[in-house]
């Protein structure tokens, strides 16, 4: 009951802040919770492919397997630091003197002026950056949400400001990877700042990097199966030889960079939004 | 590592990616680089922290609860298996086996072997007590356990597994092995093959 108060008092608070740091109303957004944005349920295609059985059981072909999304939510925005805030204020274990780390490496909030001060280089309207994974995951559960998987972050980033699915269109392609080359600025702009796309999220390319919940699962060092020989299943494993398209080199980008990561990692340049089942019920799962 | 150049290293690995298999050693020796080697230099790997900072519950193949603090006091050896893995966890299991055969005929260990289910939900407790079995496990000294699957996702966040179910049911993942001191901090990470026996030897002796 506790917790659930809690988590309350922090929802409201975030309620606020985002009242403060929205210029644009959340009202913009199509439906959904305040904040979210529905992406229908779809597909999504990996980069990668898969081991599956030949026509006997012998053989194991390797094919891209498309990944059935559900219906879900997402937030319309990245969390920014006024939304970290009201966190780390009501979880003080997440403040910059006191993260353990196991949960965050040296660099975490560098940024910040302070334990509940973001100061000038970290605007309340900008993305948080310098988070780790075990943060960002933890600011989503305190909320009853989590981050979103790789399938739906990428599902929900194949649109642009029209079309719900850009990923055909080169000229889309060649936008984000010019993104990409872009320096970090060492000032991040508010989010909501570069473009909103056709489910009504902002900012998926072109702004920072996002976390994912299975940001772990690019296997770059290679499978544990499905080969004979164990190196070869290392070091050509998904991503290598077996990426399904390369065209899409920014996808690909993506792929790497995650696969770069770790839980701990934090940089400059790497934020997080969150996102829930659209059928789960209210409150943080036991 | 530089946090903000870990956009580099994205570079770095596509390059070498590009290439495929004929870039095998260099993309070994990336891989390397990038779980920080040996933690025999310092800090240790996850930050220096204690793993015993995870307060979560686990089940073991007794059906008991247990948690990572009650394995405090002693050197442990870490690492993530399921039980209908049909490749790499038979051989992983077995190395361990062959690395904890190695300590008890030289000079005695006082090391525990802690396997951790990527599979919690089809991990029960006699899944676990058969593997145990089918391997040939002294279940003294070995301990196999799953916990929920949000706690074991963050156990393989924080020893650096890299997991992804797929198509049929299975698990491709990292092999990893953590040598991890009495306090639980770990000492020493290696992804891959568990073959290089005296290494892993080496480095048990060093936190026993």
């Amino acid at each position: 009951m506790k917790a659930m108060r809690a988590r309350a008092v922090v929802g409201a608070l975030a309620v606020a802040v985002f009242g403060l740091v929205c210029v644009h109303a959340a009202g913009a957004a199509v439906a959904g919770a305040a904040g979210m944005a529905r992406i229908a349920a779809g597909e999504y295609r990996p980069l990668y492919r898969q081991p599956v059985p030949g026509a006997n059981r012998d053989t194991i072909l390797r094919r891209v397997v498309p990944v059935h999304v559900a219906a879900f939510e997402v937030g319309v925005h990245a969390v920014t630091n006024g939304e970290y805030l009201a966190f780390v204020r009501e979880h003080p274990e997440w403040r910059r003197s006191r993260v353990s780390r196991l949960w965050a490496d040296e660099s975490y909030l560098k940024r910040w002026a302070g334990d509940l001060e973001p100061g000038p280089r970290a605007p309340l309207g900008a993305p948080v950056v310098e988070v780790s994974w075990f943060a960002a995951r933890a600011y989503c559960e305190a909320r009853g949400e989590r981050l979103p998987t790789v399938a739906e972050w990428e599902r929900a980033a194949t649109a642009d400001e029209t079309r719900r699915d850009a990923s055909r269109d080169p000229e889309f392609l060649d936008r984000i990877r010019k993104f990409y080359s872009h320096p970090t600025p060492d000032v991040h702009p508010r989010v909501e700042s570069t473009f909103r796309n056709a489910w009504g999220v902002w900012d998926l390319h072109g702004l920072v990097w996002e976390w994912t919940l299975d940001f772990n699962s690019a296997l770059v060092s290679g499978e544990s199966r499905g080969d004979a020989s164990l190196e070869r299943g290392l070091y050509c494993g998904a991503g290598a030889s077996n990426a399904s398209d390369f065209g899409d080199y920014a996808a690909f980008m993506r792929y790497a960079f995650r696969a770069s990561l770790q839980a701990r990692y934090t940089t400059a340049n790497l934020g997080f939004r969150a996102a829930r089942d659209v059928a789960a019920p209210k409150g943080k799962k036991p | 590592m530089s946090r903000a150049a870990a956009l580099l290293v994205a570079v770095a690995l596509m390059g070498l990616s590009a290439g495929a298999c004929t870039k095998r050693s260099e993309r070994a020796s990336a891989r390397v680089a990038n779980v920080g080697g040996s933690g025999a230099s310092g800090a240790g790997e996850a930050g220096g922290a204690s793993l015993f900072e995870m307060h979560f519950p686990l089940t073991d193949q007794n059906g008991r609860t247990r948690h990572l603090r009650d394995f405090a006091g002693q050197p442990f050896v870490a690492s993530m298996i399921y039980t209908n893995c049909k490749s790499v966890c038979p051989r992983t299991a077995a190395d361990l086996k062959a690395l904890d055969d190695a300590l008890r005929t030289t000079a005695g260990t006082s090391t525990r072997f802690l396997l951790f289910s990527l599979d919690p939900e089809r991990d029960t407790p006699e899944a676990l007590r058969a593997f145990a079995a089918a391997h040939d496990l002294d279940t003294t000294r070995w301990t196999l356990m799953a916990s929920s699957p949000d706690d074991m996702r963050t156990l393989a966040a924080v020893l650096d597994v890299r997991f992804r179910p797929d198509a049929e049911m299975e698990i491709a993942h990292t092999a990893v092995i953590a040598i991890c001191d009495a306090k639980g901090v770990v000492r020493h990470r290696q992804v891959g093959a568990a073959d290089d026996r005296a290494a892993l030897v080496a480095a048990v002796r060093a936190v026993e």
